[in-house]
């Protein structure tokens, strides 16, 4: 047994087809993946409401995501979406299945062009820095489980 | 064109290299895309509107690139591409580097050779300062259009999307010309009623009789020259926002109305016989303290705390000075794009003029000023005589102050000097305290200083501050020549 108690997150996918939606704002669905001691261990896809991004940050409060991996997203919103705890890395793009996967092997971390944005967007708070040590963590405590 | 290249004795660059640098020349950005829509040439406007390099954007599809409002239901290309028709003028938003978003009208068209489809191309302009001058216009304003970076002006743009996103009564608080009316009116345009109307009352202006006419409305018949219904501003505002400005002008009397009329959400016309369910956000905004008139009986408590569930103040502005440069470089562009003048930078000594000045009249005053700057100023920048007197006087003054600091003698010295005669008289509480500390300590500075939680060289630095000095019999610290 696992001396370590669960963790469960939950990441949001705004799609586009099979990709990343280009923008968080006028993505017409979001792919829910349930992550537990960083497996993937279920997963839903959801209607978005509205194209109205304060609404549309309420949603992902709801839906319970913690982290939303996205292309575009109004960097005026980046503190609401703070404020509910939910962290957005931004400027992703791609198979939405290939960033998923990436993200839970950590490799989806700044550094490659597109996540070059996502530094610079989340560098004042240190955003970029927890998601790094968060990932870290989900890796340790995975190992942790087994 | 050989008796041309004779003639100036230079040589034209190859054609290809040639359209190379008009591509890059062109005020438009220009993009290119294949039948995939990934992007296969890039002009350097493109990449100034976008932040994203040419390297970093060719071979990328030019959704990934451009994250435009229309790339998932309407995309400009996608439908140029299927019917071969070119699109004029559509406008659309994308999100540059930064993730903020730039209004661009774009134009589209197909590129053929030979009858085969090679592609799109796409160009665009960039349209911030007609979108600007046009919200301005119609008068709806995002909290984009609110300027500043001070940390109160941070905190404000922190706070706007949440207590839009709520519908909870907001109170605005500041003095005039702070911007009360545009922080209401980016509440409203960021809520959920962004789409329903927004209704400002001024409750300062008018009467109490004609106030409940006003917000309430009345059926025919209610008085005399009441000839036919006349819906109120509840009413008009329903679905959306009412901003009651000035609340604290309004009388005690009327204010119970008000109350009612929230705490129901229902208001009565004048002459009904049925109340009538309204469905309004209601903000509210004063230049009083309404705290201190609460406190002192002249505006009703359970109003108060029914219109402040959540407050924002508004600090005026010269408690936010590093706000004044930008704010001066908005008005200039707003006014330069609505006038035509081609006044564009500001001289530093009126810069720093308009920096120091106090303005009792806030945000609009500096509008003003910079107005009629506008009106009356032809060069293409403002110079300090530019200015109006009492603004240069500001200068002036901060100029003498300046002037005589050099032979005057320092705070500092000036604060040693009280300190000493303080210390003399014996109303120093600090040099007591000093004193009384290095006493115990048999004037021994470091364990003073440990005993008062301070660095050494702070405690020497006090001491000298409040003239202290060690007596002449105590010198020897073991106390042997003492006596």
């Amino acid at each position: 047994m696992s001396e370590f108690p669960a963790v469960t997150t939950r990441i949001g996918i705004p799609l586009f087809g099979s990709e990343v939606s280009p923008r968080f704002c006028f993505a017409e669905a979001i792919l829910v993946v349930e992550v537990e001691n960083g497996r993937e261990s279920r997963r839903f896809v959801t209607p978005l409401g509205e194209p109205w991004l304060p609404g549309r940050v309420a949603q992902l409060a709801t839906l319970g995501i913690r982290t939303l991996l996205c292309g575009g997203f109004n960097r005026a919103y980046l503190p609401t979406a703070e404020r509910l705890g939910i962290q957005i890395i931004a400027g992703v793009s791609g198979d939405a299945e290939d960033v998923l996967a990436q993200f839970l092997r950590g490799r989806l971390l700044p550094g490659s062009m597109r996540l070059r944005i996502c530094q610079r967007l989340m560098s004042p708070t240190g955003q970029g820095l927890v998601l790094e040590r968060q990932l870290r963590e989900y890796r340790r405590r995975g190992r942790g489980g087994h | 064109m050989t008796d041309h290249r004779r003639n100036t004795g230079s040589v034209a660059p190859p054609a290809e290299e040639l359209q190379g640098l008009i591509f890059d020349s062109i005020h438009e950005g220009v993009f290119t895309v294949d039948r995939d829509f990934r992007i296969t040439s890039f002009n350097t406007e493109a990449e100034r509107i976008t932040g994203v390099s040419r390297r970093q954007a060719v071979g990328k599809k030019c959704y990934e690139v451009f994250r435009a409002s229309i790339c998932q239901n309407g995309c400009a290309l996608k439908e140029t591409l299927a019917t071969g028709r070119p699109l004029r003028d559509v406008r659309i938003d994308v999100l540059n580097s930064a993730m903020l978003p730039v209004p661009l009208v774009v134009s589209t068209a197909v590129l053929r050779r030979d009858d085969r489809l090679l592609g799109g191309v796409e160009i665009f302009r960039d349209i911030s300062d007609l979108e600007s001058l046009r919200k301005e216009l119609k008068g709806t304003t995002g909290f984009e259009d609110i300027v500043g970076a001070s940390p109160v002006m941070q905190e404000l743009f922190r706070l706007l999307p949440d207590v839009a996103a709520s519908d909870a009564p907001v109170l605005i608080e500041g003095p005039s010309g702070t911007g009360k009316e545009l922080v209401a009116s980016a509440i409203h345009s960021l809520s959920a009623r962004r789409n329903k109307p927004f209704i400002r009352v001024n409750c300062g202006a008018l009467p109490d009789n004609l106030l409940e006419s006003e917000l309430f409305g009345y059926v025919r018949g209610a008085f005399t020259d009441a000839r036919s219904d006349k819906p109120g501003h509840f009413a008009l505002a329903d679905g959306g926002t009412l901003l009651l400005d000035e609340i604290g002008d309004v009388s005690p009397a009327f204010q119970l109305k008000l109350l009612r009329a929230l705490q129901e959400r229902e208001i009565q016309p004048l002459g009904g016989r049925r109340p009538v369910k309204v469905d309004v956000r209601v903000l509210a905004a004063t230049n009083r303290n309404l705290a201190e008139m609460v406190a002192e009986g002249r505006f009703r408590q359970d109003l108060y705390y029914r219109i402040r569930v959540v407050p924002v103040v508004l600090a005026p502005l010269r408690d936010r000075r590093e706000d004044i440069p930008l704010l001066v470089n908005h008005f200039i562009r707003h006014l330069a794009l609505k006038t035509g003048k081609t006044i564009r930078e500001v001289a530093p000594k009126a810069m720093s003029a308009l920096c120091e000045y106090g303005y009792p009249g806030n945000v609009r005053e500096l509008q003003n000023i910079l107005e009629r700057i506008f009106v009356l100023g032809h060069g293409p920048r403002i110079e300090l005589q530019d200015l109006p007197e009492e603004v240069r006087r500001t200068q002036a003054m901060q100029d003498d102050a300046r002037q005589d600091a050099r032979w005057r003698p320092s705070e500092r010295t000036l604060l040693k000097a009280t300190a000493a005669r303080s210390h003399r008289s014996g109303d120093d509480p600090v040099a007591k305290k000093l004193l009384d500390a290095l006493a115990a300590n048999a004037w021994d500075r470091t364990r003073t200083a440990r005993s008062l939680g301070i660095g050494r060289n702070t405690l020497w630095r006090r001491m000298k501050e409040h003239g202290l000095s060690q007596p002449r019999r105590e010198t020897a610290r073991r106390g042997t020549r003492i006596a």
